[in-house]
């Protein structure tokens, strides 16, 4: 007796032993994934920063000599231009030639050349041109060290004079700043950005949103763990942003992969950022084959797929009649069998092949939906 | 003398002392063994039980040696409760137990019949004594201890202890009376001196005494026992150790994965990244507006550079790549924003020529830039706009937007465009161009169209009230030559810029009556808010229209109110309010009448009711009202 409870008890400490072990190689796999994919597109943003200087010649900085005082002297002959100034990060759309002349000065320059458009008695007659020649060296000195600059924001009230009475530092140009630094390095930016909270009105909740996405770009786990502590309300927005600034599939795969690892324990907000990521699906500039390569490479579970059954029925929604049934075979083969599944294809398809009885019932037993009890399910639903 | 059981057993506990264990067992192998034997009745069940026993007693030793009850008893009960378990497993009891008794080397000392008879029960019945009569028959049977000396073991007098012997051995007579086996005392001391005395069988001791080397729980073990724990051991264990041996490797990937410097690799050497094309690099480079200005500058600046043959290349290279959507509007929007500074008319044929319709359908950019270059071509030659847009009207119909929206989505969009300029330059070709739009799309694109084009309509709307007479029907015609009222309400006398719009063109009295009731809407619509703001608009409205000498004012103010109760749920209640009033505003009939056929329906009874009340001909009041009854109840 006491030996088969003994067996009895080995083999059920076994069994859960097993399941524990089952748990940890699944999320192992993930976790080997998410490196994978995260040091692609990190290498990715790191080409990205490098190759610059490929066809960069009129915005690279030079060492050609030019002083602060010779650059100066150009920003005084800035004139609006037809339409109206731009103001903000704009403004070097409007005057790339000062915008280039400003570039080339080192970092120390372009200190030295925003202490004399502060000063500048000549500029400040002509508003705004005072604000702009600020703005296009903020935009340099940004480009030259990030940090720099957000401290000259955050620091210098002179600077914010010219913006703004109450000396709050500039909305546009704190994002653009902030932006830039989470370029590279996107926990900086973030640690920047929370030295700002005790400065009201500084960033707005849009500003915030979007320097998010951009962190999310480079980092998206980081991303992930701030939008986790934020309050409900602003979560799901945050959540929506991060998901649609991804630019490229690579990203929007360590996006997915950070999500599984991130919101494993919460499926409405998992649900949320899937469903945002795979909004594409409705955007017709990406080819199906892309979309569905790109669906097909994620390994996504039953449960995920399930996550985003809204989205992806837009396969069957999108296109012509010929490429509906090829969708829908996609679609078929793609989703885990459920009646919810066998529904959406029928609505979809009945449209194509109702007037078919014989092509309708051949192509649903080729999908492997039972056509008889689908129809008793809907009639029993209505 | 041995050593005492305390001795032997804090010995054990403390040094798991092999011969203290081995002192203990051999003293006490015969009370183990044959009290097990006597209550099984089967030798090696008996052999069991006692070495169950001692492996309980390995395992228990130090609660044993802290507890106050002796060894012996401890053993004698342990021994019973063990012996008992063993008896519920082994349904052999009874078949074991004659053969038991019929063993000659196994029979008790005493031949007496009775003693034989009460074997059997000798053990439990011992066992149901109170703890302290237990303790001094055992001591003194087993341990063969004097009454003086349990006295000094117990802390009793000899004399008292001798006494509770003899006691307990009544109480043993009398509960093996009652279990049916009649014993004198003397038979009973006699068989307890013979039978617990019994040395245990010599075989068990060397066994016993291995007990003492360890003290685990599977101390005493069969060895069927052992082979089937380890069956199942090996079962388990084969299975859980591979897996075991996998989540390792993955972790061991994992550490190497996080470790791995990212500085050690190039970045095209990065697994799965090959090095971006120019092309790529313009595209991201293109998006980097909000973050990086030097880098969009540097892009734009690129593009700008390439010739027209190259930007087709870039053109043709985009539509093929594997870019995301955002990518692929950034580059596109800008290749072709370069051709379009350079030639509209090129620009526009390049797209249609190089660009499939289906991309050009599903990209906002391409949208965009096909909608201004007609607009931009119509505005300078229209000529030619028309003579490109004829060219290429069969390659514009092949352009679908999605299935949701009509076949004929941007051919309508291309001929709104095209008569952007051509309503200006040739108001015939324009009517000819925007004939085949459905009236309501039209009606719609010429009010954006003449929001679009306040400056060019203030010069001169010739050409647009052309277009307009031309191409709908009266009503239609009316309302839209009205909305150049709001082009000419950009001056900062509202009246004053209207009076000029009139006097400038002539108008029917139709479209004049439709630009004074607009000119009303747009001057009491911003003052509808509250009742006193209303009443001095009114008044304003009321008064212009007199300067104007016009005729039927009040039904034109009344009308005009109910407009703009239409048009604004809002100002429902100011418009009443002040309606209220109206004989003050110095309003006649004609104003209620015109409001309550305009609106009354939207006034609701409520409403309309106190109105209609207001009128000085009841009829006409009971005639309005019936009306909006009628009108409500459709």
């Amino acid at each position: 007796m006491k030996t088969s409870l003994a067996c009895l008890g080995i083999l059920i400490g076994a069994l859960l032993l097993g399941r524990w072990q089952g748990a940890r190689l699944g999320h192992l796999d993930n976790r080997i994934e998410y490196p994978k994919a995260s040091r692609t597109m990190k290498a990715s943003h790191r080409a990205e920063r490098e190759d610059r200087s490929d066809y960069r010649t009129k915005y690279a900085r030079r060492t050609v000599g030019t002083t602060s005082g010779e650059v100066y002297e150009r920003l005084l002959s800035l004139k609006a231009p037809a339409g109206g100034n731009m103001m903000g990060p704009g403004a070097a759309l409007q005057h790339r030639e000062a915008m280039e002349a400003i570039l080339q000065l080192d970092l120390k320059g372009i200190g030295e050349l925003m202490s004399l458009v502060y000063q500048s008695k000549k500029l400040a007659k002509t508003f705004p041109m005072q604000q702009i020649a600020a703005t296009l060296c903020l935009i340099a000195m940004a480009d030259s060290s990030p940090d720099a600059a957000f401290a000259h924001l955050t620091e210098n009230k002179e600077w914010n004079h010219l913006f703004s009475s109450d000396h709050i530092p500039d909305d546009g140009m704190l994002s653009y700043v902030l932006a830039r630094m989470a370029v590279d390095d996107p926990q900086r930016a973030l640690d920047s950005m929370r030295k700002l909270e005790n400065t009201p009105k500084a960033l707005n909740d849009d500003s915030i949103r979007r320097l998010l996405g951009q962190i999310a770009r480079r980092d998206p786990a980081l991303a992930l763990d701030v939008i986790a502590e934020l309050p409900d309300a602003d979560r799901k927005r945050n959540y929506q942003m991060i998901s649609h600034g991804m630019e490229s599939d690579n990203e929007r795969t360590v996006l997915f992969l950070s999500v599984r690892e991130a919101l494993r324990s919460k499926p409405a907000e998992q649900k949320l950022v899937l469903k945002t990521l795979c909004d594409r699906f409705g955007d017709s500039q990406n080819s199906m084959a892309e979309s569905r390569k790109w669906l097909e490479s994620l390994g996504m579970t039953d449960a995920e797929k399930n996550l985003v059954l809204d989205p992806l029925c837009r396969v069957l929604a999108e296109g012509y009649s010929t490429s509906l049934l090829d969708n829908a075979r996609w679609f078929a083969k793609f989703m885990p069998p459920s009646d919810e599944r066998d529904s959406l294809i029928l609505q979809r398809i009945e449209p194509a092949l109702g007037h078919e009885p014989a092509s309708m019932h051949s192509f649903c037993r080729e999908l492997g939906i039972d056509l008889e009890r689908m129809r008793k399910i809907e009639m029993s639903g209505n | 003398m041995l050593p005492p059981d305390e001795d032997l057993l804090n010995a054990f506990v403390k040094s798991h002392d092999e011969q203290a264990f081995r002192g203990l067992a051999e003293r006490y192998s015969g009370l183990i063994f044959h009290t097990a034997l006597r209550t099984l009745g089967d030798r090696t069940l008996a052999e069991d039980v006692a070495q169950r026993v001692l492996g309980v007693l390995a395992k228990k030793a130090s609660h044993v040696a802290r507890g106050n009850s002796p060894l012996p008893a401890w053993l004698h009960r342990t021994t019973i409760l063990e012996a008992k378990s063993a008896r519920r497993m082994e349904s052999r009891y009874h078949r074991k137990k004659e053969a038991i008794m019929r063993a000659p080397a196994d029979s008790p000392a005493s031949d007496d019949p009775a003693w034989k008879d009460a074997l059997p029960h000798l053990d439990a019945a011992i066992d149901t004594l109170p703890e302290s009569d237990r303790q001094v028959l055992l001591l003194h049977f087993v341990n063969e201890l004097t009454f003086p000396e349990i006295a000094a073991r117990l802390g009793k007098s000899a004399a008292a202890v001798q006494k509770q012997s003899r006691r307990a051995l009544e109480k043993l007579q009398a509960i093996l009376g009652r279990r049916g086996v009649a014993l004198s005392l003397a038979i009973l001391t006699a068989g307890l001196t013979t039978e617990m005395a019994k040395a245990g069988p010599v075989l068990l001791i060397p066994a016993l005494s291995t007990l003492g080397k360890t003290t685990t729980s599977v101390l005493v073990v069969k060895k069927t026992t052992v082979a089937a724990l380890g069956t199942t051991l090996l079962l388990c264990g084969i299975p859980l150790a591979r897996q075991q041996a996998s989540i390792s490797k993955l972790e061991s990937r994992l550490r190497m994965a996080t470790a791995a410097p990212l500085e050690s690799r190039t970045p095209s050497a990065a697994r799965g990244t090959k090095s971006p094309s120019l092309l790529e690099r313009l595209a991201r480079d293109l998006n980097s507006k909000g973050f990086d200005m030097p880098r969009y500058l540097s892009a734009v600046d690129h593009i700008a550079g390439l010739s027209d043959q190259e930007v087709v290349a870039f053109v043709k290279e985009t539509i093929s790549s594997s870019m995301s959507k955002t990518e692929r509007e950034a580059i596109f929007a800008q290749l072709f924003q370069v051709l379009f500074e350079r030639d509209v008319e090129s620009c526009l044929s390049t797209l249609l020529d190089v660009v499939p319709a289906d991309y050009i359908g599903g990209s906002q950019s391409a949208g965009d830039l096909l909608e201004n270059g007609v607009r931009t071509l119509s505005e300078h030659d229209g000529v030619k706009a028309l003579a490109w847009f004829r060219e290429h009207l069969e390659t514009i119909r092949s352009i679908r937007k999605s299935r949701s929206f009509p076949a004929e989505y941007w051919e309508n969009k291309m001929r709104v465009a095209l008569a952007y300029g051509l309503v200006f330059s040739d108001p015939s070709a324009a009517v000819e161009v925007l004939r085949p739009l459905p009236i309501q799309e039209l009606t719609s694109e010429l009010s954006q169209l003449v929001r679009s084009r306040e400056p060019t309509l203030r010069k001169d709307a010739t050409g647009f009230i052309q277009v307009a007479r031309q191409l709908f029907p009266e009503k239609e015609s009316h309302e839209t030559v009205a909305e150049l009222v709001g082009v000419n309400l950009a001056a900062n006398d509202k009246f004053q810029s209207v009076d000029v719009l009139l006097e400038k063109y002539e108008f029917t009295p139709a479209e004049i009556d439709a630009i004074l009731e607009k000119t009303g809407k747009w001057h009491l619509e911003p003052a509808s808010r509250e009742a006193d703001g209303m009443e001095k608009a009114i008044s304003e409205f009321r008064a212009w229209l007199e300067s104007r000498k016009t005729d039927d004012i009040d039904r034109l103010v009344g009308e005009t109110l109910g407009e703009t109760v239409l048009s604004w749920s809002r100002t429902g209640e100011p418009v009443y309010q002040a309606m209220l009033r109206c004989r003050e505003l110095g309003l006649g009939d004609d104003a209620i009448l015109g409001l309550l056929e305009t609106a009354g329906f939207s006034l609701g009874k409520e409403k309309s009711g106190p109105l209609a009340a207001m009128l000085s001909n009841p009829e006409a009041a009971r005639e309005v009202l019936l009306k909006i009854q009628h009108g409500n109840a459709r």
